[in-house]
């Protein structure tokens, strides 16, 4: 069989100067145009533009199941009508001002002027109404900080890096996949699939200050998948992500085969030899490598995420908007003394997602979210709270939406990092409080996109009004005396923000990159999909959790047996 | 661009591979309690071209591989098995099934691994329904409809008849669909336009529990172009034009092309100036294509075979076999094995169904007189065995569909005649104004009890046909209602040229294609009702940079 795939040649044919200056004067005749008698004026009005070229991947235990290359064009109109005061903006439901719309593949200044033309005409319409929906529901007092905040326009064109071709990515796929036929024993092997999503090009921006910008955008994300049925009808996986900028920036292909392997294998052996937890655990819990930095990304962060929530809209069909999941606040201790935790967008300029400027053209920043363990400062974009009325260049997503601050580049340091004898021995300590002579160590938890593939049902039910988190991949009981069994079957319960407050040790300092959903959920439905999001932060020793058994549905074991498979026969085609 | 180009292992290696994970199942199955009795395996290979040109250029441009599976496993007897309908609040477990993605690759272990998960799972899913069709059975009452589930067919079919994937070459139809669409955006009164081809190979390999095994495959090509605008008074109204092909190389040049997209931006601008049509009763004639559209929606969705055995159906047509339901000049039929009629490629035409039966011409109406059935392979009273009308698309169980829907007159009149008879009736009703519909854009019916058994067909372009000789006057926004047995008792006459609608049906069973073929008919009173309405202002500026026309003379 021969692939051949390639990212197309369009974005050289692309005149991104013509269709800026397009786009640029289109807003402008809309701004200064679109008027009805008695309706609040336009008083700013963005667009936002993508122009990618994208390469998507699939395929299973060696075999490609769907690959396409195409251009993806992407224009996001943003209407804000009234005043910064009080707009049509943050307010529950749809249809408020904020549209995307598909524009041509082989885009010219003419035609993505049309598609403008017609989307801003429909926001335009839409932010009045959405303005008066919020006008009849919200009483304008006198604390309200207003709803948006005019910046000085920016004006840049910025070069991006030079990025490797797309034609490895199938065989990567295939490689990646066929990495994870291993010997499923008596458990059923029901999943092994590589996502590689690779997309590259630019995005355009230009509001009605006057900020015209233009930057580079490139990510290649490969995120590897396995799932099995344990021989008890648990459902297990566990899954391996890569994000970077392009495919040179992978790491050798000998490791990322490696890895995959080594997850597979690692499952396969929980499913068929993990103890499965039999009763609830109350005591100290471990967070080691991957799952250390998963607990700080699902409940320290959404507390440092300070663009305020929608004001819900009593509508027919209930509130609508209202999330408070972070339930950000100055002051409020976070985490133990001495802890710092800062996010600089610019940290790592060759991640994907990294930007020197974000989604409503502000500067990227460094800020200082936490000192001491205590919030100094929130991931702000332009929409303004009591507490803080500026941005800090930490806008993210935002297309057909209001742009939220969000986390890019995230280091959470303790006042010190102990060695992994001295955590063991602090774990001990806590273990005894408990008469115990083990802990419960986590190295790592589910993550909801692997579990939701095949099955959107398995996506975690995440509680909105506080953290949650995925249930573990299996946890580990450590001895005192060195010896480890693997337990599965558990679940966490009762998580508060408060138990990072309670961090008893911190210990060898890990980092990661993760994908955040555009909308502020904890991660999106699919593999590939969300912004790319970079995370250092130690292993953490959490006093008290507790955890309760999750028991398997041996109805859904296989009626059929499976077929006898070699992996010759799993990934050599005849 | 450059294209996905794979080179597929088809067919043999395939239905080997499909055949003997059905036996292992088979035979891993048939300890169990409940077992099934039939188990069919399809795999669609589906290649897919599409090239679309919006704003006076490329909007997108693809092409795609997929290949999905479905497993039709059915537990029980012939007599009573998984399939059954349930009653009453049970009625909620419904068909589970889902689209099953394969490999594009023939490698034995992945798809293997595969159809064994897509075995087993609609194995589970049959397993538990036929426990509860029994409880069903017990707690309800008698059946009105009494046949089997399933019809037995002891010989199994065996064939191949695949042909080579079509070449596309969408670099050479990209300068002529980005001149239509410069075309049809430019009038200023265009607010949204888009030409596009899409041509789709879809190979299907067939096994079954009855040592079936077939290969065969469809070929489909369809260039559209459509148009629309805000009248000032918020309605939105379109033209939408297809060309439907076997052979993509047979779609029509450039020249005739754009002589189409010229009538299309006319019609629109027509259709922006026209007034808009009110609620009417009163003589009526439907061009062609209306007219099979109509026959589409009155007759055929009501006599789909399995339609009969719904408890909750209307059956408005199931006591009246051998009886007159149509003036004695009128004989319908659906033949899918038709390729090609009045020389046009007709869209329902295929070799097999989804349940792996050869395609037959199904007789409904004879000489006015009511005959008979689309039969799958689902029998009712009196039709025990399938027509070959069994279809689906991918993720779906097969049903009884329409194919190629053929109505003929036996007696004709030329257009003008009809045209008059228009004027005549619209005078003897004391009427200003007959209707004349000459386009429409699909339709849709009820053929359920708890809703009015009736039909709508979506006009898109109607004349109001003067009783006095002034002008005919285009009119817009009105959509042709009814019920069946009341509509065809006021079939006057038809006209001598058939027309052929090309389109695609959605019912229980996904999406299909299909045909209908007509002549122009006469109805003394039929009845129109007015379209829904946008309520959007028109666009508040004139439309940005408008491309400049393409050249060619109309």
């Amino acid at each position: 069989m021969m692939w051949l795939l390639a990212l197309t040649a369009m974005a050289a044919d692309l005149d991104l100067p013509g269709i800026t200056d397009a786009l640029a004067q289109e807003l402008q005749r809309n701004a200064t145009e679109l008027t009805l008698e008695g309706a609040p004026p336009i008083y700013f009005a963005r667009y936002r533009a993508l122009f990618m070229e994208q390469v998507d991947v699939r395929a299973r235990f060696g075999s490609v199941i769907r690959t396409s290359t195409s251009p993806y064009r992407t224009l996001a109109v943003e209407v804000r009508v009234g005043d910064q005061g009080f707009d049509n903006s943050g307010f529950g439901g749809w249809q408020n001002g904020f549209r995307t719309a598909s524009l041509p593949a082989y885009s010219t200044p003419e035609s993505v002027a049309t598609v403008a033309w017609g989307a801003t005409d429909r926001a335009y319409k839409e932010a009045i109404e959405q303005y008066a929906r919020k006008a009849a529901q919200v009483e304008r007092d006198d604390d309200h900080p207003g709803d948006y905040t005019l910046a000085e326009p920016i004006a840049a064109t910025l070069e991006g890096p030079s990025i490797g071709a797309a034609e490895p990515m199938v065989q990567l796929a295939e490689q990646l996949s066929a990495a994870m036929a291993v010997d499923p024993g008596t458990a059923v092997l029901e999943l092994g699939e590589v996502y590689v999503g690779f997309e590259t090009g630019s995005e355009v921006l230009v509001d009605t200050a006057g900020t015209r910008l233009i930057q580079p955008r490139s990510e290649l994300t490969v995120r590897a998948v396995f799932q099995v049925r344990a021989p008890d009808g648990q459902f297990l996986t566990d899954e391996r992500l890569w994000t970077v900028q392009g495919p040179e920036q992978l790491p050798p292909l000998a490791d990322m085969l490696a890895s995959t392997t080594q997850m597979a294998t690692s499952v396969v052996d929980i499913a068929n030899n993990a103890e499965v937890l039999d009763e609830e655990y109350v005591g100290p819990v471990l967070f080691e490598g991957e799952a250390a930095l998963d607990l700080l990304r699902y409940v320290l962060v959404p507390q440092l995420e300070g663009t305020p929530d929608d004001v819900p809209f009593d509508s027919f069909f209930g509130d609508l908007g209202s999330r408070a999941s972070g339930a950000a606040r100055l002051s409020r201790r976070v985490l133990p003394l001495g802890w710092t935790v800062d996010d600089n967008p610019l940290r790592m300029p060759d991640h994907p997602g990294s930007y020197r400027f974000d989604a409503e053209g502000t500067p990227a920043a460094a800020v200082t979210l936490v000192e001491d363990g205590i919030v100094q400062d929130l991931l702000m974009s332009r929409t303004p709270r009591p507490d803080i009325r500026e941005t800090n260049g930490h806008a993210r997503g935002g297309f057909g939406e209001r742009a939220r601050g969000r986390p890019v580049a995230v280091a959470v340091t303790p006042d010190r990092n102990d060695s992994v004898r001295k955590v063991s021995k602090k774990a001990r300590r806590l273990a005894n409080a408990y008469d115990r002579d083990w802990i419960f160590v986590v190295t790592s938890l589910q993550e909801p996109s692997a579990m939701a593939v095949g099955d959107y049902s398995r996506y975690p039910n995440f509680d909105p009004q506080q953290p949650s988190l995925p249930p573990p991949v299996a946890l580990i009981r450590r001895y005192q005396d060195g010896r480890e069994e693997t337990v599965r079957g558990a679940v966490f319960t009762g998580v508060q923000r408060f138990i990072l407050r309670d961090i008893a040790a911190a210990g060898t300092q890990r980092q990661t990159s993760y994908l955040i959903d555009g909308t502020g959920d904890p991660a999106g439905f699919t593999p590939t999909g969300g912004l790319p999001t970079w995370m250092s932060g130690p292993d953490v020793l959490i006093g008290e959790m507790e955890l309760v058994p999750t028991a398997g549905d041996p109805r859904s074991l296989p009626i059929v047996p499976a077929p006898t498979v070699t992996l010759h026969d799993l990934t050599t085609a005849p | 661009m450059l294209l996905l180009l794979v080179s597929l292992a088809l067919s043999a290696p395939l239905d080997d591979l499909l055949m003997s994970e059905l036996t292992r199942a088979e035979d891993a199955l048939s300890e169990r309690e409940r077992t099934p009795h039939y188990i069919a395996l399809q795999v669609e290979d589906r290649t897919e071209w599409d090239l679309q040109a919006r704003y006076g250029t490329v909007f997108s441009k693809r092409s795609d591989q997929v290949r999905y599976l479905d497993v039709d496993l059915r537990v029980g007897t012939p007599a009573l098995d998984s399939t059954h309908e349930l009653r009453g609040f049970s009625a909620l477990d419904g068909d589970t099934r889902r689209v099953t993605d394969l490999p594009l690759s023939n490698t034995p272990g992945v798809l293997r691994h595969a159809v064994w998960k897509a075995i087993d799972q609609q194995y589970r899913d049959a397993d538990e329904r036929i426990v509860l069709v029994r409880a069903n059975q017990q707690v309800k009452v008698e059946e009105e409809e009494t046949a089997p589930d399933f019809t037995v067919v002891p010989d199994p079919r065996i064939d191949d008849i695949v042909r080579d994937s079509p070449v596309i070459d969408l670099d050479a139809w990209q300068p002529i669909l980005v001149e239509i669409s410069q075309l049809l955006d430019s009038s200023e009164l265009v607010r949204a336009s888009s030409v596009d081809l899409g041509v789709e190979h879809v190979i299907k390999t067939f096994v079954d529990s009855e040592d079936s095994r077939l290969s065969h495959d469809w070929t489909h090509g369809r260039l559209s172009m459509t148009a629309s605008t805000t009248a000032d008074d918020g309605d939105v109204v379109g033209v939408y034009e297809a060309i439907d092909v076997h052979d993509p190389s047979s779609l029509p040049d450039r020249e005739a092309l754009l002589r189409t997209a010229r009538a299309v931006v006319e019609r629109v601008e027509a259709l922006h100036a026209a007034p808009r049509g009110e609620p009417y009763s009163g003589p009526v004639l439907l061009m062609g294509r209306a007219t099979g559209v109509f026959f589409h929606e009155v007759l055929g969705h009501r006599v789909e075979g399995h339609r009969q055995k719904r408890e909750d159906e209307g059956h408005t047509f199931a006591d009246h076999v051998g009886r007159s339901v149509l003036p004695e000049w009128i004989d319908v039929y659906d033949d899918p094995t038709i390729p090609v009629l009045a020389g046009t490629d007709l869209n329902g035409h295929y070799t097999y169904d989804d349940e792996g039966m050869r395609a037959q011409r199904a007789e409904i109406v004879e000489n006015g007189e009511f005959q008979g059935f689309l039969m799958g392979r689902s029998p009712i009273q009196g039709f025990d065995s399938s027509n070959g009308h069994g279809r689906r698309s991918v993720g779906n169980a097969p049903v009884s569909r329409m194919g190629n829907t053929i109505i003929e007159a036996s007696e004709t009149v030329p257009f003008e005649m009809l045209k008059q008879g228009l004027r005549d009736q619209a005078r003897e009703q004391d009427l200003e104004y007959g209707i004349l519909v000459e386009s429409i854009d699909g339709g849709f019916t009820l053929t359920g009890r708890q809703m009015p058994n009736a039909f709508n067909v979506r006009a898109s372009a109607s004349w109001r046909v003067f009783a006095d000789g002034r002008p005919d006057e285009l009119v817009r926004g009105i959509d042709l209602v009814g019920t069946p047995f009341g509509a065809f008792s006021s079939i006057i006459a038809a006209g001598e040229n058939p027309e052929v609608f090309n389109g695609f049906c959605g019912a229980e069973s996904g999406w299909v294609p299909v045909s209908a073929v007509a002549p122009p008919m006469l109805f003394e009173r039929l009845e129109f009702q007015l379209k829904e309405k946008a309520q959007e202002r028109p666009p508040l500026l004139a439309k940005p940079h408008p491309t400049t026309a393409a050249g060619g003379e109309s």
